[in-house]
Formats: structure tokens, C-alpha cells, sequence
């Protein structure tokens, strides 16, 4: 019986330690030791870390509290899966919340009556009449309502919205999104001068 | 410089505890099963491999 009392105070004090040392790690750090080890002590770390910021993002994207909740347990779920993805080409915060809003465009997608919206073709939906466009400046866009602005980004396709969101809420730089997405920087620019014309028309159609 | 409304947009909801429960219970699982995973087609197989390499050095 002591033998046991003993044995369970190790493990105990073992996993005491662990949480503690793994948070004073960086992030790198921790998900390098997470796909190391497999420990689930570590990512129980990286979900305090992340958690809220993930369950805030899913909410913008479902705008309910139980869709968010599962969303950021799916998210969570699928990211200890491919934690040995990420390879610190970007900062893990940035590589996160574009994994995080892949995954809630993907929900959004899937949705029924948004797959009708998607499979129609409209003129908009082709870029070659960007090209005649002027690029909206940052300074125009601050000047969009915030209350329209909502109703705005939930009227765009999901991709420009999380594209808006990642560069003008998450202050992610070009050349990051560069990294996460996988593209290159003429498409980048693209994407966003695309997104940028999108959702001011739409806050403009909104009176 | 104008007030960025993408910032005023974000939420800063708390995120319930028991999605923490949730995740890190399904996470234990999946742990174990990868572990259990990697000791019946991975450890096992090479200790049989070793094993019947052995007898036919022998033999």
C-alpha cells in the first residue's frame, strides 16, 4: 500500500513538473517537444495558450457558441494530428489561426445552401475584371462601419473573409501569408485586392 | 490613421471549460492508441523479425 501511495505521488509530482518547465517554452519549442514525445501534458500547454484565441476565431466564423465549440475541438483535435507539419517556416501563432480558419471555411462550405451560392457563376467571380479595378486603399477601408462590416464579411466568400481577417485583425504580413498559404506574393496581393474590393461593396449595398 | 473595424470586430469570448475535458480526454485516446499502434505492428513485428532471423542463423 505504501509501495502504491509512493508510486502515485512520482507520477503525480512527474506531471507537475512537466507542466510547469513546458510553460516557460516558446512555442516552437513546445510543439517541437509535443511531436517529440507525444505527451498530451505539453499540448494541454499549447491549449491554454491557444484555446480562446481558436474558440474567438471559430465564433466569427459559425456566430453560435455550441458550432464554435465543437469547431475548436475539431480544430484542436486534427491540429495534434499534423503538429509535425509545422515547421517554423512562419511563427506558430500565424501558422494557427490560418490552419484554424481553413478549417472553419471548409465548415462554412460544406453548408448547403452556401454550395447553391458556390456553384453559381457570376461575372464577380472571375478575376480579369479586377484588373480594371482600383485597389482599395487601407485608409478607405478603416472607414467601413463596424456593425455593416459584420454583415459585410458574412455576405463574401468564406476564403476572402478569412483572408481579410488574417491580414487586418491578426496583422499577419504578406510574406507570412505567403508561407501559410503556400502561394506566392503576386497571389497574395491578389487575393487581398480581391477580398478588399469584395467586402466594401458589399458594406456599400448595405444601407 | 484611421480606427482598424477588424479589431473592433473580434470577439473575446471565454472559451468553456469543458471543451478543455473534451479535447484532452479524445487526445489521451488517440495517444494510447498510436502508442498501443506502434507496439503491435512496429516493436512486435521487428522482435518476431529478430527472432526467426536468429533461428535460421542457428539452424
Amino acid at each position: 500500500m505504501e509501495f502504491l501511495h509512493r508510486f502515485f505521488l512520482v507520477i503525480v509530482n512527474t506531471g507537475t513538473k512537466v507542466l510547469c518547465e513546458s510553460k516557460k517554452l516558446s512555442d516552437a519549442d513546445l510543439v517541437a517537444q509535443i511531436v517529440a514525445t507525444n505527451n498530451t501534458l505539453l499540448f494541454s500547454t499549447l491549449y491554454d495558450r491557444y484555446g480562446k484565441k481558436v474558440y474567438n476565431k471559430c465564433y466569427s466564423f459559425s456566430r453560435d457558441e455550441e458550432e464554435a465549440k465543437d469547431l475548436t475541438q475539431d480544430v484542436f483535435l486534427i491540429l495534434f494530428t499534423k503538429l509535425n507539419t509545422f515547421k517554423s517556416a512562419s511563427k506558430f501563432s500565424t501558422w494557427l489561426y490560418a490552419f484554424t480558419y481553413n478549417y472553419c471555411v471548409n465548415y462554412v462550405k460544406r453548408d448547403k445552401v452556401r454550395k447553391m451560392y458556390d456553384a453559381s457563376d457570376s461575372m464577380a467571380d472571375h478575376d480579369y475584371y479586377l484588373s480594371e479595378m482600383q485597389d482599395i486603399p487601407d485608409e478607405d477601408l478603416f472607414e467601413m462601419r463596424i456593425k455593416k462590416l459584420e454583415i459585410a464579411l458574412e455576405n463574401i466568400n468564406p476564403d476572402d473573409k478569412a483572408i481579410l481577417l488574417l491580414k487586418y485583425q491578426d496583422d499577419i504580413s504578406v510574406k507570412e501569408l505567403q508561407t501559410v498559404l503556400k502561394v506566392g506574393e503576386s497571389a497574395v496581393k491578389m487575393r487581398l485586392k480581391r477580398a478588399r474590393i469584395r467586402v466594401l461593396e458589399e458594406h456599400n449595398k448595405l444601407i | 490613421m484611421k480606427k482598424n473595424p477588424f479589431k473592433e470586430i473580434s470577439t473575446d469570448k471565454e472559451l468553456p471549460s469543458e471543451v478543455k475535458k473534451s479535447v484532452m480526454g479524445k487526445i489521451t485516446s488517440i495517444g494510447l492508441l498510436s502508442e498501443l499502434a506502434d507496439l503491435f505492428i512496429v516493436k512486435f513485428a521487428s522482435v518476431f523479425k529478430g527472432v526467426f532471423t536468429e533461428k535460421k542463423k542457428r539452424q
